[in-house]
């Protein structure tokens, strides 16, 4: 998988450090880098001899709740974000991860870099995304991430809690009666 | 009703802002086909046959006459002068333009409205009872309970690319009339033994081309728990619905493979671990919620008025109207009352500008400066004194909003059909009213009694086919419009779906078919014995049988 040259880390454009290593591919003996779930287990999520930092990459079935003890020192979590292919339309963005990111955030602790990659990782996403705890965004090729940035900002309040956000309208309708 | 308060009026303009912002873009070649479908569509935008089609939320059906009058404005300046409303107590305009939609969108926010999640794969407006406050057999007010899940399911960051669009409805009174085993999730308020009132949850129905009645999956939820176990189910089906294929992807088909308790098992499970969060509801979320649908201040000498009765007994015709379209209410001396939006002649659900202004009107003058939508596609006006009925009687009839059929063969839903849609195989609309054409006699029409008949242009199933009483659904056979005729459909707490009578009847011999089972109907009933009940105890075959003879005969 070829990383994007830059990514969005706490609502800044970062050069991106990351590489993910596809299970075809040997490691690289350095820099920054994901594998997969299966990778890691195998080498129950210790890379002594690789120098930089190695992540888990969770496809978006992943029970995370399950895996989380094995992957709960992991410096960064990669949750994909896919446009898949259904019979009838050919575009279908697929919401499943933001499920997991919340389960992460809110349910197992983790307090670490959560990532999002795929294609459906526009603009338009990032800010429920946010919500639901994930802190750092690989956009999808052709995004202007200056006005990326600006998508942030676009709503002041939200309904629901969530894992990040502002306090929820009706926590605060709460508190002022 | 509801009123928006600062923040539900920010939000919501910032939702507007977004959206314009997405219009430009997508107008300024930055934003892709594909990209801006999913934004739009979640805007209520959809690009259709010949022009683009804007569906705006009428919230479980509740609506302002200032807000009625907004939509005659649009109507007028954007549309071509008129709306549908639909079976989901929504309205859709067919007929604006694309980049106006953003300017619309942004009038309908000034009397707080709006059109998002009226399509795509999230959570839909919630739908109700269209005599929610003011039903007989009502165990409680369900419109707070809808205003809180509208609220949680609104602009909801996990809930928003599910696998498939998610319908939610709501009834709390003994006569089902808001179809709720037709829903992704239904909701029916009722008391335990101990004498508490919660919620009985079913899950997995849905209508369109794989139609199946939901399961219950909890009898009894205790009233705290409304929006965490909503929660619960649609994580679990976010996280394990399929998405591959769109007819499979609905959670009704997740909940038929798995089985209802398997089902209610993952949901448990995954609600065991939120029941505690601040989803919980406090009494106060409650009782605030519930003082803005607090019963009006109803008039104390209403039942005292004489002329109601004398009108009965002198005009006919108003006797005929109030028998049809007029229904009980909980407060002594006042009525709800049905408008008819099935005129002859007219598409089922249209409704003029100049109409609502008029009924825009008349709901300021005779009830309350409120009205509802039915997911029959008519309006009702919920709190009229009866001493007001034949005023309000005589004025509707001037715009042809006082037709005396509700309930009856001529009342049919419908959807847009071939005329409009996309994605229809034939037209219904034309249909509709060839019957109409053929029914004319009221006299008739009174004699069949209750006949619920629904109609589809497409699988799909947006007129509800397979729960009419007679369903009719258009489909595409050797490049005609052919139509497939179902019966014993019922949306209500009986409900079941219907039975295919035979192969599908070309476009110029449906209405001699329908007329052939009302015949048989006609023939075989007992006493006051409505269709479906004769069907239920009679079958297919007599219907069958004449359907196709009257068929070879021509």
């Amino acid at each position: 998988m070829t990383p994007a040259p830059n990514a969005i880390v706490n609502r800044q454009v970062v050069e991106n450090h990351w590489q993910h290593i596809d299970d075809d591919s040997a490691l690289p003996d350095s820099g920054d880098i994901t594998v997969s779930l299966k990778r890691w287990q195998e080498a129950e999520g210790q890379f002594p001899d690789h120098v930089g930092q190695v992540a888990v990459r969770l496809s978006n079935d992943i029970d995370v709740e399950e895996v989380y003890p094995g992957i709960a020192h992991s410096p960064m979590i990669l949750l994909d974000f896919p446009i898949i292919d259904t019979n009838k339309r050919g575009y279908h963005p697929d919401g499943k991860a933001y499920s997991q990111a919340r389960l992460l955030r809110e349910r197992c602790g983790y307090r670490g870099e959560i990532r999002a990659h795929g294609q459906e990782v526009i603009s338009d996403v990032l800010l429920y995304m946010e919500r639901c705890g994930i802190n750092a965004f690989e956009m999808r090729e052709g995004q202007n991430l200056g006005k990326a940035i600006a998508c942030f900002s676009e709503f002041s309040e939200a309904y629901q809690g969530a894992a990040s956000g502002p306090q929820p309208i009706f926590l605060r309708r709460r508190a002022a009666t | 009703m509801y009123r928006y308060d600062e923040y539900d009026q920010k939000i919501l303009s910032e939702r507007v802002a977004q959206f314009r912002g997405q219009m430009q873009r997508y107008l300024a070649g930055e934003l892709s086909d594909p990209d801006f479908r999913a934004l739009r569509l979640m805007n209520g935008l959809y690009f259709q046959r010949f022009a683009p089609m804007y569906r705006i939320a009428i919230p479980y059906g509740m609506l302002s006459s200032t807000q009625l009058r907004k939509l005659a404005e649009i109507a007028r300046q954007y549309d071509r002068g008129y709306g549908h409303f639909t079976t989901r107590q929504n309205i859709q305009f067919n007929w604006c333009k694309t980049e106006d939609i953003p300017d619309i969108f942004a009038e309908l926010a000034s009397v707080e409205m709006h059109s998002v999640q009226t399509s795509g794969n999230c959570i839909r407006n919630t739908t109700t009872d269209q005599l929610a406050g003011v039903a007989v057999d009502e165990l409680e007010d369900p419109r707070p309970y809808c205003e809180l899940i509208r609220q949680w399911s609104s602009f909801h960051p996990e809930f928003a690319y599910l696998p498939r669009k998610f319908k939610i409805a709501v009834s709390s009174s003994k006569q089902d009339r808001a179809a709720v085993q037709m829903h992704d999730v239904g909701v029916y308020m009722l008391r335990n033994e101990a004498g508490e009132i919660g919620y009985q949850i079913w899950v997995g129905g849905g209508l369109g081309r794989t139609p199946i009645l939901s399961t219950k999956i909890r009898e009894f939820l205790e009233k705290p728990h409304l929006l965490s176990y909503l929660e619960a189910i649609v994580r679990v089906y976010n996280r394990h619905g399929r998405r591959n294929d769109t007819n499979r992807a609905r959670i009704k088909i997740m909940v038929r493979d798995m089985g209802g308790e398997a089902f209610a098992e993952l949901v448990e499970n995954e609600w065991n671990k939120i029941k505690d969060s601040y989803l919980q509801l406090t009494d106060d979320d409650i009782l605030r919620m519930q003082s803005h649908f607090t019963q009006p201040d109803y008039d104390a000498d209403a039942a005292n008025d004489t002329q109601f009765e004398h009108y009965l007994n002198s005009d006919k015709g108003f006797a005929r109207w109030v028998q049809h379209n007029v229904t009980e209410h909980k407060q002594p001396g006042y009525r709800a009352v049905y408008i008819s939006l099935k005129a002859p002649g007219i598409p089922p659900g249209d409704c003029t500008h100049e109409q609502m202004d008029l009924i825009a009107d008349l709901a300021d003058q005779y009830s309350l400066g409120e009205l509802r939508t039915t997911h029959d596609q008519n309006l009702v006006l919920a709190d009229v004194r009866q001493g007001d009925l034949y005023a309000l009687w005589q004025k509707l009839g001037e715009q042809e909003l006082a037709t005396p059929n509700i309930g009856t063969l001529n009342d049919m839903i419908c959807c847009p059909g071939l005329d409009f849609c996309g994605l229809a195989n034939a037209g219904s609309i034309g249909i509709a009213e060839k019957l109409n054409q053929r029914f004319d006699d009221l006299d008739y029409l009174y004699d069949l009694g209750e006949l619920k008949l629904k109609m589809s242009g497409c699988m799909n199933g947006c007129g509800h086919h397979s729960v009419g009483h007679i369903g009719i659904l258009g489909v595409e056979k050797k490049g005609g419009e052919w139509y497939q005729l179902t019966l014993g459909g019922d949306a209500t707490h009986d409900a079941s779906l219907g039975d295919r009578v035979g192969p599908a009847i070309e476009k110029d011999q449906i209405v001699d078919a329908i007329e052939a089972i009302l015949t048989v109907y006609v023939e075989q009933r007992e006493g006051d014995e409505r269709f479906l009940d004769t069907y239920r105890r009679v079958g297919m075959e007599p219907f069958k049988q004449r359907v196709y003879a009257t068929k070879e005969a021509a």
